[in-house]
This record gives C-alpha cells, sequence and structure tokens, in this order.
C-alpha cells in the first residue's frame, strides 16, 4: 500500500484510479463514465467497473451538474463473472 | 458550439483525430464532431496491433510501413503515452498447407522490401515459448510493433486541441447541407455550424454520412470479437495472429464456402498483451450489420482456438470481451481523397488496419485537403473506382 | 444445446417461490444459481425474520431459506446449485457449471439475481480491513471467523443494524455505527438492540478516513452540516480494525439488460432497474424479474414478488388460464400491499425525509417518552402494579405479526394490516413472558412490580453467549446501553422453541422496573 494510496481517495481499486484524477479528467472534457473508463481505465480493471462505476456516476453527476438519470450506462456484456477460458473446452456447440 | 469552422471533421476515433490533428498542423481552423465519446467506435474496439505483415503487398503495405515509421517517435510529438512498442510480430503456422501459403505470402513482402522471415517451430518458440508443440513454424517482423489504440486516438485529439482544435462531443451530424454544389453547413444536434470542408471519418457508418450528400459509399461493418482476460504477467511478445487469419482475410472464399461454424465466422487467432497485462485475444469476422453484441458461439471458437495455439489459456480468466466494427470496403484498400462534391472527403473503410494507417492518414488527407493532392499517388484508394460496380 | 421450459436465475427468496409457484402449477423448472448453499441472503442470516406467518416471520433467515429449498425439491422443481449463469442472450442462458460452460435454451426465463453492495470511497479505504458489511456478515456466520475485533460500522440501515448485531454476537466489539443522515435509515427495533449493548450511534457524521500503517488502525469520523457537507473541525477519531461499510445495495441487473431488457432509473429502489408491468414482466418476451434485482426491498416481499412472477410465467407457457391465473395474483398482490403499507415499502420513495417522526426511536435508537406514553403495547401504571404483564415497546410501523400468534391468551392484537401497531390487552396479558421471545425486534419485555418488597423483576430477551449462571449479579442497561444498577440473575429460560433467543429475569431495584432493559454483555462492563 502506498503512502500516495493512502492520501487520496481511491476510486477504482482494481486500477488504483483516484477521484483527483477522475475530476481532473472530467474537466478536460471526459463526461461520461465510457469516456473516464477509456482515459483512466477507471472500470476496466478485474471487477469491470462493479465496485466503482456508481462512484465514477455520482463524481460526474456532482462535476457537470447532469443528473444520475442523464448519466449514460455502459454496455453490459458477459461474463458477469470472470470465466476460465479452459471452460469452454468442448464440441463444437 | 461553434458557428462556423474552416474544416468539419465528422468522426472522433483514430482517423478524425488524426487527421485534425496534422491539420492544425498546417495552421487550419478544424472543429471535431463525435456523436459519442472520442474512441466510442471502433477505434475503441480494436487490438493492439501496427502490423506490416498483414498488409496487402503493393500500395497497401507500401502505406503501412511510412505510417510505422511516424508511430516511432509518436509518442514524443504528441507528447502523450500512448503506449507503443516496437516488439515484432510472428504470424504462427500449424498445417502445411498453411505454409505453402505463407511461403508464398512471405516471398512477396520482401520483395516490396518488407523485413519478414520464416522460421521453424523451434525458432518460433524461442521468441514465443508460450506456443503449443504442433506449431511448425511462423513468420517473424521486426517491423511490426504495438500501440495502445484509444490512447493514440485521445493523443491526437488532445495535441489537436493544443493546437487550436474545438472538439464536440456527444454531438451527432443529423445532415449536411449543399448548395449549388458546394457546401455550406453542417447540421448537428446541437445546431449548425456553416463550413465549406467536411471530412468524413466516420469508419463503419461513413455511408450514412455519405447518403446525407447522396453520395454511395461502400462500406460494410464486419464484425470483429475480442475475448479480453485477466491481467497477467508478460506470456505473449508482441503481436501473434495465425496463417488462418491471414488466409481469411485476404482470401474470402474460403469463409463463404466453408462448412464448419468457425470458419464460417472468420475465426483466425490474433493476441496481443497490452501494457497493463491484460491479454486480448481476437477475432471473428461476420458481416451481421451493426450488431455489436457478442455470441457465445464466437467467443467459444475464439477462445478454443486461442487454446490451441497457446495452451497457458486454459487457466486463465475471460473478465470481458467486446466487439468492433471493421469498416470493410470490397478490395479491402481504404477510401482516401475528395469526391464529386467540391469540400467533401471521405477517409474510411480501413477494414483491420485503421490503427496501424492512422498517422500517414492523417498526414496524407492534411496534404490533399490543404494542397489539393498528396505527394504519392494515391489514386488506387480513390472513391472513383468503385464507379461502375455493385 | 440444452432446453429448458423456465429457467429461474437465482436461488434466493425470490427466485425459489417463484420456482414453487410455477412448479405447483405444473411447469418444468430448473433454479441456477452461483452458490453452493441455496436461499441468496437467507442462508447468512441468523436473525429471525419480520413479516406474517405465512412469510415464516420469527424464523431464522437460513432455515427459511432451507424450508423454501425443500419445497422446492418436493415439487420436482430441479436446482443447480455452483451454477453460474454467466451470460444471458434473449432466452439462452450462457451457464458455468463444473468448470465447464452450457448453454442453456429456454421458452422462459425469470431473473431474480438479487443486489449487491454499494462502495464507498474516503481516504485510506483501500486498507485491509475495510470491507462491506456482507463480506463482514459471511466471514461470521458462513465461515466462523471474526475479520477483526473493533469494528467500525458505517450505515444504519438495516444491513448496518443486523450486522453490526451478529457482529457482537460472534464476539466482537463494535466501536460505533455512523450515519450521514439525521436519523435511522433501519427498523428501529434493530437499531434498539444495538443501543441497549451500548454501540454509540454518530448520526449527521459520516467517515473521512481510515488511518494505518498496513491495515486499519482508526477512523476519522466528521460531522455533517445540513447540506452534508464535512464541518471542518468536528472531527474525531475513533480506535478500530474493521471498517464495514453498509451505505445500501443495488440490483444486480446485468443479466436482464445484456438480455436488451429496457431499463429505468430509479433511486429509490437501488440505482438502474428494469422496466416491468404489474406481472412481473419486463419488455422482454418470457422474461421475467422478482425480487431486489427490481427494487431493493426485503425478503418477504422478493418472496411475493417471486410467486408472482411464477404465477404470470406459467401463465405465459399455458399452464394456467388466464382467470385462474389473475385469481391466483390477486390474492399475492394483496399480500404484497399489506407488506408495503409499512415505511419500507416500494410503494414509498424511499429518499424522501417523510413527515416521520425524527425524534425518538429513529433519531437515538431508543423510543422517546411520547412514543412509549402513546404506545399501545404499553400497560398502564395500574395494571403494572398489579403483577408481571408484557411491556411491548413496538412504536414503529413495520410488517410484523409473530407477538400476536404468540400469546397463549389472546392478549396482544395486530390484526390487519400488519404493519399496525400491537396492542396489549392489559387484564388478559398475565406475563407469562411467551412473546418475549417470539418478538424477531426483541422489542418486549415482561414487568413484575410485585416480585418483592423493594425488586422488580424484569425479564427480557438475549441472543449473546456467555448466558449468565442463576444467582449472578450483573450490571443492568437501559435503552441506551448505560449501567443503571446492578441486578441478580432469577432465571435463565432457553426454550428450543425460541430457537436461540433466550429469557433472561432479573430482579432489580424497583425504581428501575422501567428502565432496564437488559444487561451488559458478559454480565459487567
Amino acid at each position: 500500500m502506498t503512502e500516495t494510496n493512502k492520501k487520496e481517495v481511491i476510486i477504482c481499486r482494481c486500477e488504483d484510479v483516484s477521484e483527483a484524477e477522475i475530476k481532473q479528467a472530467i474537466a478536460e472534457g471526459f463526461t461520461t463514465i465510457n469516456a473516464i473508463k477509456k482515459r483512466l481505465r477507471a472500470g476496466m480493471g478485474l471487477c469491470q467497473g462493479r465496485t466503482c462505476q456508481k462512484l465514477v456516476a455520482r463524481i460526474i453527476a456532482q462535476e457537470t451538474g447532469k443528473s444520475m438519470e442523464e448519466i449514460l450506462l455502459p454496455t453490459t456484456r458477459p461474463p458477469v463473472r470472470p470465466i476460465v477460458m479452459g471452460a469452454f473446452e468442448g464440441e463444437d456447440k | 458550439m461553434r458557428k462556423t469552422a474552416e474544416i468539419v471533421v465528422i468522426g472522433g476515433g483514430v482517423i478524425g483525430t488524426s487527421i485534425a490533428y496534422y491539420l492544425a498542423k498546417e495552421g487550419r481552423d478544424v472543429v471535431i464532431l463525435e456523436k459519442g465519446d472520442l474512441a466510442s467506435g471502433s477505434s475503441g474496439a480494436c487490438d493492439k496491433a501496427i502490423l506490416m505483415q498483414s498488409k496487402k503487398p503493393g500500395i497497401h503495405l507500401e502505406l503501412a510501413l511510412k505510417s510505422a515509421e511516424i508511430y516511432k517517435t509518436l509518442t514524443d510529438e504528441l507528447e502523450y503515452p500512448i503506449e507503443y512498442a516496437n516488439d515484432g510480430g510472428m504470424i504462427v503456422i500449424e498445417t502445411e498447407e498453411e505454409l505453402a501459403v505463407m511461403k508464398q505470402f512471405v516471398k512477396k513482402q520482401r520483395e516490396i522490401g518488407l523485413g519478414v522471415e520464416l522460421l521453424d517451430g523451434k525458432q518460433a518458440r524461442s521468441i514465443q515459448p508460450a506456443l503449443a508443440d504442433h506449431i511448425i513454424g511462423a513468420t517473424h517482423s521486426d517491423q511490426d510493433a504495438q500501440v495502445n489504440p484509444i490512447h493514440a486516438t485521445l493523443g491526437f485529439a488532445t495535441s489537436a486541441k493544443r493546437l487550436g482544435v474545438e472538439i464536440y462531443q456527444q454531438t451527432e451530424v443529423t445532415g449536411i447541407k449543399v448548395v449549388s454544389g458546394a457546401i455550406t453547413a453542417v447540421e448537428t444536434t446541437r445546431g449548425q455550424i456553416s463550413t465549406r470542408n467536411v471530412v468524413n471519418c466516420t469508419g463503419a457508418y461513413a455511408p450514412f454520412l455519405g447518403r446525407m450528400v447522396g453520395l454511395n459509399i461502400p462500406i460494410r461493418p464486419r464484425r470483429g470479437q475480442i475475448v479480453i482476460s485477466e491481467p497477467m504477467p508478460k506470456l505473449i511478445k508482441g503481436d501473434m495472429l495465425s496463417a488462418k487469419y491471414i488466409a481469411a482475410k485476404h482470401n474470402p472464399d474460403i469463409v463463404e464456402k466453408a462448412k464448419d461454424k468457425a470458419t464460417q465466422m472468420g475465426i483466425g487467432l490474433s493476441l496481443g498483451q497490452a501494457d497493463s497485462g491484460n491479454l486480448l485475444i481476437g477475432a471473428s469476422r461476420e458481416f451481421v450489420g451493426y450488431d455489436k453484441s457478442t455470441t457465445y458461439e464466437a467467443l467459444s471458437a475464439i477462445i478454443q482456438n486461442a487454446i490451441r495455439i497457446i495452451p497457458a489459456l486454459k487457466n486463465i480468466n475471460m473478465i470481458r470481451n467486446f466487439a468492433g466494427l471493421r469498416p470493410s470496403t470490397m478490395d479491402g484498400l481504404p477510401i482516401l481523397g475528395g469526391t464529386e462534391l467540391d469540400g467533401y472527403y471521405i477517409a474510411a473503410g480501413h477494414e483491420g488496419d485503421g490503427i496501424a494507417l492512422a498517422p500517414i492518414t492523417g498526414q496524407f488527407m492534411a496534404e490533399i485537403i490543404c494542397q489539393g493532392k498528396s505527394s504519392i499517388d494515391l489514386s488506387l484508394f480513390h472513391i472513383s473506382r468503385f464507379d461502375g460496380q455493385k | 444445446m440444452n432446453k429448458v421450459e423456465l429457467a429461474v436465475i437465482g436461488a434466493g427468496p425470490a427466485g425459489l417461490a417463484a420456482a414453487i409457484e410455477a412448479a405447483q402449477l405444473g411447469v418444468k423448472v430448473v433454479v441456477f444459481d452461483e452458490n453452493a448453499q441455496p436461499g441468496g441472503q437467507l442462508f447468512k442470516q441468523i436473525h429471525k425474520f419480520f413479516g406474517s406467518r405465512e412469510h415464516k416471520a420469527g424464523t431464522r433467515g437460513f432455515r427459511i431459506g432451507q424450508e423454501l429449498l425443500a419445497q422446492t425439491e418436493q415439487l420436482g422443481v430441479k436446482v443447480n446449485l455452483g451454477s453460474t449463469v454467466f451470460g444471458l442472450d434473449k432466452r439462452n442462458l450462457w451457464v458455468l457449471k463444473d468448470g465447464r460452460t452450457e448453454v442453456f435454451q429456454t421458452d422462459a426465463v425469470i431473473v431474480a439475481t438479487g443486489a449487491s453492495e454499494n462502495a464507498l470511497a474516503f481516504k485510506g479505504s483501500t486498507l485491509p480491513g475495510v470491507m462491506t458489511a456482507g463480506a463482514a456478515q459471511t466471514f461470521i456466520n458462513l465461515h466462523r471467523v471474526l475479520p477483526g475485533k473493533k469494528v467500525l460500522m458505517v450505515g444504519s440501515g438495516n444491513v448496518g443494524l443486523i450486522v453490526s448485531y451478529q457482529l457482537m454476537q460472534a464476539g466482537a466489539e463494535v466501536v460505533g455505527l455512523v450515519e450521514a443522515a439525521p436519523q435511522i435509515g433501519g427498523y428501529g427495533v434493530h437499531a434498539a438492540k444495538i443501543k441497549r449493548a451500548g454501540v454509540p450511534l454518530f448520526l449527521g457524521h459520516t467517515i473521512t478516513e481510515a488511518i494505518g500503517e498496513h491495515q486499519v488502525e482508526s477512523a476519522v469520523l466528521t460531522k455533517l452540516n445540513g447540506r452534508f457537507q464535512p464541518i471542518p473541525g468536528s472531527e474525531k477519531t475513533l480506535e478500530a480494525d474493521t471498517i464495514c461499510i453498509a451505505v445500501g445495495l443495488t440490483p444486480m441487473m446485468e443479466l436482464a439488460r445484456m438480455a436488451g431488457a429496457e431499463f429505468k432509473y430509479a433511486p429509490q429502489m437501488g440505482g438502474h432497474v428494469p422496466i416491468i408491468n404489474d406481472n412481473m414482466e419486463t419488455s422482454i418476451a418470457g422474461m421475467f424479474v422478482a425480487g431486489d434485482v427490481c427494487g431493493v426491498e426485503e425478503a418477504s416481499s422478493a418472496m411475493e414478488e417471486g410467486r408472482l412472477a411464477g404465477v404470470t410465467a406459467a401463465e405465459y407457457l399455458e399452464y394456467v388460464d388466464g382467470i385462474a391465473a389473475a385469481d391466483r395474483k390477486a390474492l399475492i398482490r394483496e399480500q404484497l400491499s399489506a407488506i408495503r403499507n409499512g415505511t419500507f415499502g416500494k410503494a414509498h420513495p424511499r429518499d424522501e425525509v417523510k413527515e416521520e417522526n425524527i425524534y425518538g426511536l429513529k433519531s437515538s435508537g431508543t423510543p422517546s417518552k411520547d412514543e412509549l406514553d402513546s404506545c399501545p403495547g404499553v400497560p398502564s401504571k395500574e395494571r403494572l402494579a398489579k403483577g408481571p404483564v408484557a411491556v411491548i415497546e413496538c412504536v414503529q410501523e413495520i410488517p410484523c405479526n409473530p407477538c400476536e400468534q404468540a400469546c397463549p391468551r389472546g392478549a396482544i392484537k395486530v390484526g390487519k394490516p400488519i404493519t399496525s401497531l400491537p396492542q396489549l390487552t392489559e387484564n388478559v396479558c398475565n406475563g407469562c413472558a411467551s412473546c418475549v421471545t417470539a418478538c424477531p425486534g426483541l422489542a418486549i419485555v415482561t414487568v413484575d412490580r410485585t416480585y418483592d418488597e423493594n425488586k422488580a423483576l424484569v425479564t427480557f430477551p438475549y441472543e449473546y453467549l456467555p448466558l449468565p449462571e442463576t444467582g449472578a449479579i450483573v450490571d443492568a442497561v437501559n435503552r441506551q446501553g448505560e449501567k443503571i444498577c446492578s441486578g441478580q440473575v432469577v432465571k435463565v429460560r432457553n426454550n428450543k422453541k425460541a430457537d436461540g433467543t433466550v429469557a433472561i429475569s432479573l430482579a432489580v431495584p424497583e425504581e428501575y422496573a422501567m428502565e432496564v432493559r437488559s444487561m451488559a454483555k458478559g454480565g459487567t462492563k
């Protein structure tokens, strides 16, 4: 655990993205959940945003004045859990 | 939003941002209109390959080589961490038939001047220890490189902004006004911009932007599905394709005539490992319209195909997948240049080569737009080549 | 390719209730759940549930799960545990089971995947020791491991209140409970339990930092102003080795969403929820939802929604005609609205601070004098002077009525709706204390002011270990958990029927008869 980590508020724990970085990105024009994901990797980690997505949305709402309702959700895709790739072996299904 | 602009670039992917950047370097007044976020289209759904080996020998490969050269110093030029690396690329060969095809391919490529060698199984495994035992050989080129396509797009965009380009996201173009054979304005969901110049960089969606001015732009979306793994310690060096992928890419008949599902979906390996450690495992090649869903069949086939070549993948988790739409033309070459409509330019249709060709596309399109023509003959890419064809 | 008539995704209360209902109507049902144990959230719940008898009120959560599972098995429903549905493509389920993936084609599907806990970010929130309340609950109730010894709970909804209580039962100390709002979010009786145990409540506060070298060592709380902003200079530091986050749940709607169901944003339901009609149907034909996934609520309403979805699915699959289905649904809807009549139902926008009493129970975890004076379950001074009698300090309308059934003499009436406060017929009541161990909220005691010349006997419910010995002298505590006098343990009743809730009778000085409501954990503070 780094000393800087303790001083910052970490929003995306999987990819170590802080609240300050997110606010900075929003100021630079990255104002959707997806845009912040592309810029900072928040939501690209192991949990695929299951922990941080709502937190990121709230920060966007706070900084841009958009309502939570207006904030576009990223595309939901399978798998909803990490799936070991060897599980797919077998005959052509 | 601005009311006027000298040049309106439509499309905030790697092509649009690259062109805007090079235009801005020439001192032009440019605005980018993007209906979603930057890199929210195909540029945000790629792998990381800047492959020379997969290009058609000829002008295609020539352009790619020029583009690759630009990439070498782009990180510094854009002052943006685009995660560029020159780690080489490999096309793995599993059967004698594939070996025969690749031998021919390599011959042609070397004639053009691409540095590529044919390796046996042992040599291949010394570069990629994770390769399965049955791999009988591979081609390899030091000139193949890698980049993070999202960061490349954002890098171009950031530099373009620094040079004065304004970027409007969440702004969709709804119409293009033409009066007496000249463009007068672009209509959007956020208002109108008066302009005389429009660059259509909308990739798979280019035909829609063409219809707005009565132009037929023969680009079809070809879906590619990609699997993303959890982050792993370094497993794969550089880019990897399978000879099967090359066969599918350059001989579309094989796909059309195939009986088995995997070949019908155009499954062939494309593999890379991001700086973050995630493996990007592809890919399919399917004509399914604009459907960007991922399917069980394709994902299963992609994964099984990849495990056959890299057995270690068996124990690694998939955490996500996505699909991108390759903007496809009938001859596999992009459409670059002007059109019969004064002021209407196109830079779209790069198939799966958009990332590799983005820098050179930006450069040449800027030349065409600013000087009326490019410094090399790009007539093979002109839209008029489709005239008279269905 | 496997074919299934009706697939139910999730073997929690909603999913199992749906499966039971559909199977009773003849449908061939297969349930999928990623866990090794059925029951969803139920299998970690060791406390007694509220609701009505039909909802198994008074039964401990995990037993409800077991009972539901037994019912599904009796009906021939196949329950695939350890089967993760990792994708849903219209009505095709992508399943991982025993290390192999398979696709199941279905004629109809019910998505009952529940909700997941929200995260909270603050300085140091990634230190080891910071976890969600649900994670701590899994540790203690499933794995029998204490995550830490000194726990700070953040969030005063039912999850925060219940898990705090369970952590204490497991042997941890809860050093405080933090809530940003000026009032308690969950049921008052849950708050009262932890208040009696002496847990300090910090209402109108938030956590602003977790401090520690390699793990949590202390936590910093800050007071909030009327606009929920931290007031500089108001920081307090508490020693803790664990910080539990209980700040709400969000529906786990990913499967329904990826299958293309339409959604809307409903903050009072926990976030994005599928748009449904009142038959639990989504915008996709043959796809239904039930339980927390379509709005965070509770187990009893989840079960009713499950039943509704089950009937609708059976109707869709033509196992029951429209009229019979409508009749069945009408009954179910009646139950649902009975549950939802209280403060916590989906019918009420939860974000609003209603014209609820924000004094008393909701603001301090202790009923106020006014609340007690006007409470129909509290006997009069005259009755108290005559001998043992129940004192039902249930002052908040929640859907719950086990006390009514527990009384052998019919002296307690809740009636309908079951959210009504229990009324005590004080002259029928003889203070037998059957209700004391039946109340899931532990809100009832009996008081005998005639026990002895200067002593009163207070009999209260107790669910901690170790139990005191008869004759022991212990610290008697009031509703705020403060020691107010000593008491002598006269009787310890641990009836099997009471399923772990022990009735302890304590002789205390007469003047404290209406103040003593429990004893300090372990006997002395």
